[in-house]
């Protein structure tokens, strides 16, 4: 696409958004506001249309860049013609330059071969877009051009100067009146049906016949001389010109219209505003006059006509009518609105040429200023990510084999894990714990080695991996992008959110195995793209070897999803095992020990009911919530299995566990152990399944009704014991006002303590072992004294 | 050819051609249609000047913010223009009906008759 068509149609969308805007004002404040202030107004958007100023950072620009970064990456151009798409770090740039440049000498043919004919002259149209653009806006011009030519032609041809002096005087008056010093030609023209103000720079006001009362006159003249005077043919032709370059934009043709109103509108507004509002009925009438002789000829172009027709004639007679001075509180909102009218339009922005470069830089990638950058480097060793509780970075590892430097300086994160025994099996898997916060600028790097991080949920990621098995998930709104060296070895991109909002880069310069792909991934050549349909979010994948890789989004891969060649690839590469279905089963336990999650997601989805079972149980008895939580995920929804575990950590109360089963558990399921939990009066496992249903108000009105009714009970028991409650503050123990009153209950497992400084006495109950109130005693001092300084104690 | 004329711009030309300077100033025609009875807005004469002058019967010398006018068609011309018109019209180009229509319809003066005759006499001696 051409630049500047690129950069049009950005104003034309800024524009249009304006135009919106408004349009959108204009229903609510009609009345109120300055009729002149609508109608100026519109040129703030005339002027966003035709010029392309706007400051650097504008609301819309952004949106280009990324529908531009989204056009650059869809377009069916050959590899050679795409702009690299580079990292912030910049480092994977020039990678991607040798590799397209290798590629385009060592291939030509097979470039050409796989543009197709119809993507040529797709490419050609694309190209050339500009140009009908323009030759529409230009044909679309000289029409215009002409018609009103031909229109004034007609005008002219049955022109007669109105000769009689005292009308011109009157005329003259009446221009004078309005401030106007230029004489005016008047002639009059049988043909037309309104009276119209011709000629932009010798103004010539045309009358149907000037055989019309005086008062009636001067109002005409008055309208036409108010347009003259505020230079409305050029307003006019300027919008003229507008629509005509913006001829696709069905918004900017109805702004035309809406100006085309607004003038008359305010026109009619400063006429009244000379003559008094007193005359808005004569001025009212005067219009219908004029529109009582019906005209033989179109002329609603380029002229400027007391009326241009009947259903504008009725809202103006509405407007005249309603027509006041402004008051001082209009003004300032005038003042505002107009304001924000002109700071919305060169905020609104406009797409900018010179930015193509720094839009395939930025594109989806987040404002990362002030956060923390981390750099992660695993040699030889296993690491698994997971979340850091302190927001330090900690790590436990086997201190005889590995070697793990930590620096966490200022916002500088550095990482760096290695071996030190030159044998190394990867057994010992290294637990890396990072602060669960979001990241600038993420490097991760990985040789030989094996990497499971899902912790990252905002950054621009870059990411290098040589001989390693790295295993990274997008947490579900991670925003940000993913810029991806992945050689001989396995590399596995799960994205729980579909890529929303994140880019993708994956350069792959393996030379052996396969890649599995999420539906819509597209092979072209040696780049794949990934697109889920919304446009939103790219996967470039380029391929000049195949390793192994896996992109995932949120569907739950299962085994259905597996390719055939993953049995041969797994047999050949990756576990040097042949391939057999028991193979999964007996490597799980290895995956569980390594704390690989992924890998034992796979293994334990291959294994029959009766082993899942026993892996549930065992993991439950680890008591392992992540790998449960991937587990649980892997079993069938409503499957035995799940039902009669649930009832097994149910039983054990284990709320932590239920709630993952619940998450894999259908809406009947979980109303069932609803209604148990009910039933027992479980009040922790009530208050998840409620939420699990959706149904927290459901809870919430079930716990204020049951805090009341306890509240209720309590009140009666002390009632029976002597003590009259008033209220929550206030309690009454022998006709006297109570102090301090303290309940403790068994085991000190929940108190009542009520301090009143009104009150006199002190009181406790006391309780016996069944829980149940035995009597009320006065507190002595001393054990006043106790309560008292334990509860000063953390002050001091 | 000569234009027609509204006949307030006739005035005008009237006071014009009977200004014994060569060129005539704004000043001078408004001052003398005010003589006639015949005042108006400064903008009124320059608008019907300004038709005049698009007529072809006055031009105009911009000095300073004066402008200077001098007729572009004398007094006779066009009075021979409107006869000429006038007869073409009424009488179909045929000047004996008009010269007739002058004489029957008592509308000479004797002297203007005996002029008339001598005129005659002249121009058929000139033949």
């Amino acid at each position: 696409m051409n630049a500047v068509l690129k950069i049009f149609l950005s104003m034309s969308f800024s524009g249009s958004l304006l135009i919106l805007a408004l349009l959108l004002g204009k229903r609510f404040l009609k009345d109120k506001i300055s009729r002149q202030w609508q109608y100026y107004i519109w040129l703030v958007v005339v002027l966003r249309l035709l010029f392309p100023f706007g400051p650097e950072v504008s609301l819309l620009g952004k949106t280009y860049q990324a529908v531009d970064q989204a056009i650059t990456q869809t377009a069916p151009f050959p590899p050679q013609q795409q702009s690299p798409l580079t990292t912030p770090g910049g480092n994977l740039a020039p990678v991607i330059g040798t590799e397209q440049s290798n590629r385009s000498m060592n291939s030509p043919t097979e470039d050409l071969t796989t543009v197709h004919p119809f993507q040529e002259i797709g490419t050609l149209l694309t190209d050339q877009v500009w140009l009908i653009w323009l030759a529409a806006a230009v044909v679309l011009l000289i029409r215009k051009a002409t018609v009103y030519q031909s229109f004034i032609r007609y005008i002219k041809a049955g022109l007669t100067p109105v000769s009689d002096i005292e009308i011109l005087d009157r005329l003259f008056i009446t221009a004078e009146q309005a401030g106007i010093k230029r004489p005016v030609e008047l002639c009059v023209n049988p043909l037309i049906s309104s009276p119209l103000l011709i000629g932009f720079f010798h103004p010539c006001i045309v009358l149907p016949n000037a055989d019309i009362s005086k008062k009636a006159f001067q109002y005409i003249v008055l309208h036409e001389l108010t347009h003259y005077k505020r230079r409305d043919m050029f307003y006019k032709w300027l919008v003229q010109i507008t629509a005509c370059l913006h001829w696709f934009n069905p918004l900017v043709h109805l702004m035309s219209r809406e100006i085309a109103k607004a003038c008359e509108f305010s026109c009619d507004e400063a006429v009244l505003a000379k003559v008094g509002s007193g005359n808005a009925q004569d001025y009212g009438k005067t219009l219908l006059d004029a529109m009582a002789a019906v005209g033989k000829y179109k002329e609603n172009l380029g002229s400027v006509t007391l009326s241009e027709n009947k259903k504008l004639l009725k809202e103006r007679l509405g407007a005249i009518m309603k027509f006041q001075k402004t008051s001082r509180a209009v003004k300032l909102l005038t003042a505002v609105l107009t304001v924000c009218i002109v700071l919305g339009a060169s905020f609104a922005g406009v797409y900018t040429a010179g930015n193509v470069q720094a839009a395939s830089l930025s594109g989806t990638t987040p404002d990362t200023t002030g956060r923390p950058s981390l750099s992660l480097d695993v040699s030889s060793a296993a690491v698994n990510v997971l979340a850091a509780t302190d927001n330090q970075i900690s790590a436990e590892y086997n201190r005889d084999v590995y070697t793990v430097n930590i620096s966490q300086q200022n916002r500088d994160w550095k990482v760096s894990i290695s071996c030190k025994t030159s044998m190394n099996t990867n057994d010992e898997t290294i637990r890396l714990y990072l602060p669960n916060v979001d990241y600038g600028d993420v490097k991760l790097k990985t040789d030989n080695g094996y990497m499971a991080c899902g912790l990252i949920r905002s950054g621009n990621i870059a990411g290098n991996f040589n001989m390693a098995s790295v295993f990274l998930t997008l947490p579900e709104g991670f925003s940000g992008s993913v810029n991806a060296i992945a050689n001989s070895g396995y590399f596995q991109l799960v994205s729980q959110d579909d890529f929303k909002n994140t880019t993708t880069t994956i350069i792959d310069n393996g030379d052996w195995g396969e890649i599995y792909k999420p539906k819509n991934f597209k092979e072209n050549g040696n780049t794949s793209t990934f697109t889920d349909g919304t446009e939103a979010n790219t996967i470039r994948v380029t391929r000049k070897g195949s390793g192994v890789m896996g992109i995932y989004t949120s569907d739950d891969f299962d085994t259905s999803n597996y390719p055939d060649e993953w049995k041969e690839l797994w047999q050949d590469e990756w576990q040097g095992k042949p391939w057999e279905d028991g193979w999964w089963n007996s490597d799980i336990e290895q995956y569980y020990q390594a704390d690989s999650l992924p890998l034992f997601q796979i293994a334990f989805s291959r294994l029959d009911g009766e082993e899942q079972l026993a892996w549930l149980e065992k993991i439950y008895a680890d008591r392992d919530l992540a790998f449960f939580s991937v587990a649980v995920r892997g079993l069938d929804t409503n499957y035995s299995v799940l039902s009669s575990f649930a009832e097994k950590v149910y039983e054990n109360a284990d709320n932590a566990f239920f709630s993952i089963l619940a998450d894999c558990m259908d809406e009947t399921e979980l109303e069932f152990w609803l209604d148990r939990a009910l039933e027992d009066s479980n009040w922790a496992f009530q208050s998840m399944l409620f939420d699990k249903l959706g149904k927290e108000d459901e809870f919430n009105e079930l716990e204020a009704k049951r805090e009341k009714e306890w509240a209720e009970t309590q009140r009666a028991e002390y009632e029976a014991a002597g003590v009259t409650m008033v209220d929550e503050k206030t309690y009454y123990y022998q006709g006297q006002m109570v102090n301090i009153f303290l309940d403790i209950r068994k085991e000190g497992s929940f108190y009542t303590l009520n301090m009143n400084p009104a009150g006199t006495v002190n009181i406790k109950i006391t309780r016996g072992t069944d829980n149940n109130i035995t009597g009320v005693a006065y507190m002595t001092e001393a054990e006043v004294v106790e309560l008292l300084g334990d509860m000063d104690e953390p002050d001091d | 050819m000569v234009q027609q004329i509204s006949d307030a711009e006739l005035e005008i030309m009237k006071i014009v051609w009977g200004n014994p300077e060569k060129v005539t100033l704004f000043p001078y025609i408004m001052d003398e249609l005010a003589a006639r009875g015949r005042q108006c807005q400064k903008n009124t004469l320059i608008v019907l000047l300004s038709r005049l002058m698009n007529k072809g019967f006055l031009s105009a010398r911009k000095i300073g913010r004066r402008n200077e006018y001098t007729t572009l068609v004398s007094e006779t011309e066009y009075q021979k223009a409107q006869t000429k018109k006038f007869l073409d019209k009424i009488y179909e180009g045929s000047a004996k009906g008009l010269v007739s229509n002058l004489i029957m319809g008592d509308l000479l003066t004797d002297e203007e008759y005996e002029e008339l005759k001598r005129m005659l006499e002249k121009g058929k001696e000139k033949q």
